[in-house]
């Protein structure tokens, strides 16, 4: 049981607020932003807003890359009302912006709502994940000759985006839905490289986006032959590549979203997947 | 001998590319089922094979494939689909619009190399 | 032809050139144009056939048209007149001369010395050859001009229409756009693109012709070059682009798809009205939004997430206590409905009270009809119930896809939740905001109440504390004013509630709550023959009767109210049976 939240650089009242609402079956660990020595146990980050903080937007870049795709709700707490928008925070990483004048409430609910802990996927959500995982596994291996394995799935309310860059691609036909798969350069760069056969340096922004375009449309195009014949068969169209990060996607029909997390030896990246399955179960294989 | 890859992904094109490089093959790129016509025109059609992705924008491999296989000129220039279009029934529709061989992406350099020895 | 354009050119006119009248009718569908310039004899048409068409044509009509004919071969200027034409040009003329004609009626664009950048140019034509270029260096201008123009040209691309992803125009031309974005693609790809236009927003198409890599750790310059289809939305927004930059002041752009006005959602809510808390004024307001989100935020942290044995798996909307996710049960392994309180009212013991009593009242209606409550439950301080979950579609989902309901399967319903509420009010229960949104169809057809939410005890009595409860479009006079209420309430709000789903129309419609308010009071109800000519005038009796304005008036129980319904269904059925056809209950004498 991962008990742990970590205050960093976090004011007075801003740990009393928390040390009310938490009691006494979580830690409390006040840290520095530079004495993070990692986040593995880490359950939840609380961060505060303040004047003297130049590099609050940095540091919770920095900390939403270090969490490697995991589900680790950043919160920032604003100590001071109206000091604009809260979206800055939201791209950057942050799960949660909190007013120590919002009502308390609101915060402690919040709060609470974001340490229930994660819920395993359903018995029919697990049929098409374990396709995904197993294809996501055997596409890098064979285009790229990379070990890739596969760490914890969670399910997510929105399509976020926290990468470098992301492959995306729209599912079709009997069942309906998105895929995306997201990387860091410096693991992107590796995987096209290793797929060329050729150095990293030889590697640009253009063919980076369209080496993940193909591993997105692999990706789908393997799995949905493991769906022949079943609900959750789907078409393929042409991907799209998305760069930067901090992007917040709607989408349809308040379906979860299933976010699979992917270790390739010490760097890790994400596929997403949300996926209806066709209400009238038919396959559409024509 | 010449033959051209068809296929949106200049990634893709130069994993094939290189694959064939070997061979003393000339190769020709084309991004789309548009530029294979392009390229057929100006290589007078003289052409050993045409390596063709499925999904491409604008006109699809398949569309692309029927058109050459109802052209006079091209009919007779071996189609090879590299797809991420896996499911037999996708295959069959392949074969009987005329590709002579399909290969399933993703695919090792190995299974590549096989494919294209076998096919031309 | 190349002379005169050239020399217009030279004087700031953005010419676009045709040799027939199809051409022209191309230019001006994917132009804006100002002005035509037209010889007496194009290739296919005359002058005059094209003038005639065109001031025939509203959208075109005015569009100043000048005929530009040769001295040799003049043909009638008088009729040129007569059809609509602005000036008649005869040449060889002088360029300057010319220039000064057409200026007059349409001046030519000014050149702003204030700017020392490159400015765009606020008369352009969107010709397709020429290319706009609309935004300079960010840093170059920060006036508010600027500000509202780089509002302005703030647009989202999406591919599926499902993802939308914003971008900014940077070059605009009549052909199609580039624009800033961190969705790329590949050339040829087929995508949307949503604009915003005073009138609301438009979706045009396009495909992308050409991406703009950058560095790898620079995403800000990367970007798509799109070719939009041509569509009468395209020439709005170039238009209105146009217009825009003629002002150069801030216009009024609609910011956010509205999907409906505020004040209707709110209508269709259920209200937490405090009485004695009239000055609702801009700050409260505020407040209200703020609480909304904060709700917002809250039900979302919740999913994905597993209280206690349920597996929250995905949100289905908020009710009046809480709010409302479909759940997975582990230990008995079936779909629930979870229902969790939200947090205002969490803080509150009243309200945890209130959220618990609900659950209680559930447990006593055990009834096919009522969606029964399974197991309550607090975790992480975090209080919820867990109940039936309907696989179906709530009557509010229905009437808004506009199924007919005024049927005998309508007539069905009613009947059914009457008999329902029979056994809600023996037991002395009121359920106090009933409306479709609160009536349930499940896949087999088979018709659940929902959401007891809001429900108390006859014997609660008096004045009721928490001010008014209920759905502004379906709630009862006496809830309104705060009188005692029982289960004629409830009559009142059903009788709304399928007066809506038999008409298509809320009993009651205003531009905001209060409004409707007032009229629940004051107004009398229209009949429903008024409104749906298909419902028979006993049927329509019925409904009205239901909503009298004074409960005494009304339906006094269930039972004869089911009574004299199951006696009309059973007319209406004979009547279906011997017509033969669709659904109607109103029953037609045939003249004698």
């Amino acid at each position: 049981m991962l008990n742990r939240i970590i205050a960093i650089d976090c004011s007075p009242p801003v740990i009393n607020v928390l040390n009310d609402f938490l009691g006494d079956t979580i830690t409390l660990e006040s840290l520095s932003f530079k004495n993070i020595r990692e986040l593995k146990d880490c359950r939840m980050i609380i961060l505060q807003e303040g004047d003297e903080k130049p590099d609050l937007l940095k540091q919770i870049r920095k900390l939403r890359y270090a969490c490697h795709f995991r589900n680790i709700p950043i919160i920032v707490f604003r100590t001071m009302e109206n000091k604009g928008s809260m979206e800055p925070f939201i791209t950057a990483g942050a799960t949660e912006v909190i007013s120590l004048q919002d009502p308390p409430a609101a915060i402690r609910q919040i709060l609470s709502g974001h340490l229930i802990p994660n819920r395993q996927p359903l018995k029919e959500e697990t049929e098409y994940i374990d396709s995904f995982v197993k294809n996501t596994c055997a596409v890098l291996k064979t285009v790229a000759s990379l070990d890739v394995s596969f760490e914890e799935v969670y399910f997510d309310n929105d399509f976020k985006i926290f990468g470098d860059v992301s492959g995306l691609i729209a599912l079709t036909g009997g069942a309906e839905g998105i895929l995306g798969i997201t990387f860091y350069w410096p693991l992107a760069q590796t995987i096209i490289a290793r797929m060329m056969g050729t150095d990293e340096d030889k590697i640009n922004a253009e063919l980076i986006h369209d080496g993940v375009a193909e591993i997105v449309n692999m990706i789908g195009g393997t799995t949905k032959k493991d769906f022949v014949g079943q609900p959750y068969h789907f078409e393929i169209s042409l991907p799209s590549v998305i760069v930067g990060s901090g992007h917040q996607l709607g989408h349809s029909d308040k379906m979860p979203i299933a976010v699979l997390v992917f270790r390739a030896d010490s760097q890790y990246f994400a596929v997403q997947i949300c996926l209806k399955p066709d209400p009238n179960g038919k396959t559409n294989g024509k | 001998m010449k033959v051209i890859i068809a296929d949106d992904s200049k990634v893709m094109r130069n994993i094939i590319q290189n694959a064939m490089r070997p061979m003393g093959t000339e190769i020709i790129q084309a991004g789309s089922g548009q530029e294979v016509f392009e390229q057929l025109e100006i290589h007078g059609g003289k052409v050993g094979a045409i390596f063709m992705d499925w999904n491409m924008p604008g006109m699809t491999g398949l569309e692309c494939l029927k058109l050459l296989k109802k052209n006079e000129k091209y009919k007779d220039i071996p189609v090879l689909m590299i797809s991420t279009e896996s499911e037999d029934d996708k295959v069959s529709i392949a074969r009987e619009a005329g590709a002579k061989g399909y290969l399933t992406k993703p695919f090792t350099n190995e299974e590549l190399i096989k494919f294209i020895n076998s096919s031309i | 032809m190349k002379e005169i354009s050239d020399s217009l050119f030279n004087y700031g006119y953005s010419v676009s050139t045709a040799m027939d009248m199809r051409g022209v009718l191309s230019s001006l569908s994917s132009d804006v144009i100002e002005l035509i310039l037209c010889d007496n004899k194009l290739s296919d048409v005359s002058g005059y056939d094209l003038l005639h068409f065109l001031k025939n044509d509203p959208l075109r009509e005015k569009i100043p048209f000048i005929f530009c004919v040769p001295l040799h071969d003049q043909g009638s200027a008088k009729k040129a007149f007569k059809d609509g034409a602005t000036d008649f040009i005869v040449y060889p003329i002088e360029p300057g001369d010319m220039a000064a004609r057409i200026g007059e009626i349409c001046p030519p664009p000014k050149k702003d010395n204030n700017e020392s950048a490159p400015q765009p140019d606020p008369e352009i034509d969107y010709s397709a050859t020429q290319m706009v270029k609309i935004t300079n260096n960010d840093e170059e201008r920060r006036d508010a001009k600027r500000a509202a123009l780089l509002r302005i040209l703030k647009i989202e691309i999406s591919r599926n229409g499902i993802l939308w992803i914003p971008g900014q125009i940077k070059n605009i031309s009549a052909k199609g756009m580039f624009i800033k974005t961190s969705m790329l693609g590949k050339a040829g790809v087929e995508l949307y693109v949503r604009v915003s236009l005073p009138s609301g927003i438009s979706v045009v198409k396009g495909s992308i012709k050409h991406i703009t890599f950058k560095n790898l750790n620079v995403s800000e310059d990367a970007g798509i070059g799109v070719e939009i289809e041509k569509s009468a939305e395209w020439v709005d927004y170039l238009k209105y682009i146009k217009s825009h930059l003629q002002k150069g002041s801030t216009p009024a752009i609609p910011q956010k798809v509205q999907e409906a006005p505020q004040t209707m959602k709110n209508a269709e809510r259920t209200l937490f009205l405090t009485r004695g808390n009239d000055d609702s004024d801009e700050e409260n307001n505020a407040d209200k939004n703020k609480g909304a989100s904060l709700e917002k935020r809250f039900y979302q942290s919740l999913i994905g997430k597993q209280l206690n044995n349920y597996k929250v798996v995905s949100f289905i909307g908020a009710g009046a206590m809480g709010g409302v996710f479909k759940g997975w049960d582990i230990a008995l392994e079936r779909t629930v409905a979870l229902k969790v309180i939200s947090f205002e009212l969490a803080a509150q013991d009243k309200f945890r009270e209130m959220f618990i009593k609900e659950a209680r009242f559930i447990s006593q209606l055990d009834h096919p009809n009522i969606a029964s409550i399974y197991h309550i439950g607090n975790e992480n301080q975090i209080l919820y119930f867990a109940m039936e979950y309907i696989e179906g579609a709530s009557m509010a989902e229905l009437i808004k896809k506009g199924d007919k309901l005024y049927s005998i399967k309508g007539l069905d319903y009613l009947i059914t939740i009457c008999e329902a509420l029979d056994l809600v009010s023996q037991k002395n229960i009121i359920h106090r905001d009933l409306k479709p949104a609160n009536i349930m169809i499940n896949s087999q057809d088979i018709v659940k109440l929902v959401d007891f939410g809001v429900a108390i005890t006859v014997d609660v009595g008096e004045k009721n504390k928490e001010g008014i409860v209920g759905s502004p479009f379906y709630i009862s006079p006496e809830a309104i004013q705060g009188l005692p209420m029982d289960h004629r309430s409830d009559i009142y709000s059903l009788g709304a509630s399928f007066y809506h789903a038999f008409t298509g129309f809320a009993p009651f419609e205003g531009d905001s709550a209060e409004e409707v308010l007032l009229k629940h009071l004051n107004e009398e109800l229209t009949p429903l023959r008024k409104k749906n000519p298909a419902i028979s005038t006993a049927l329509g009796k019925v409904i009205e009767k239901m909503m009298a304005k004074e409960p005494d008036n009304r339906f006094q129980d269930y039972q004869a109210l089911v009574k004299l319904l199951k006696s009309l269904k059973s007319k209406a059925a004979k009547f279906q049976k011997i017509k033969n056809a669709t659904l109607i209950f109103r029953i037609k004498r045939k003249p004698s």
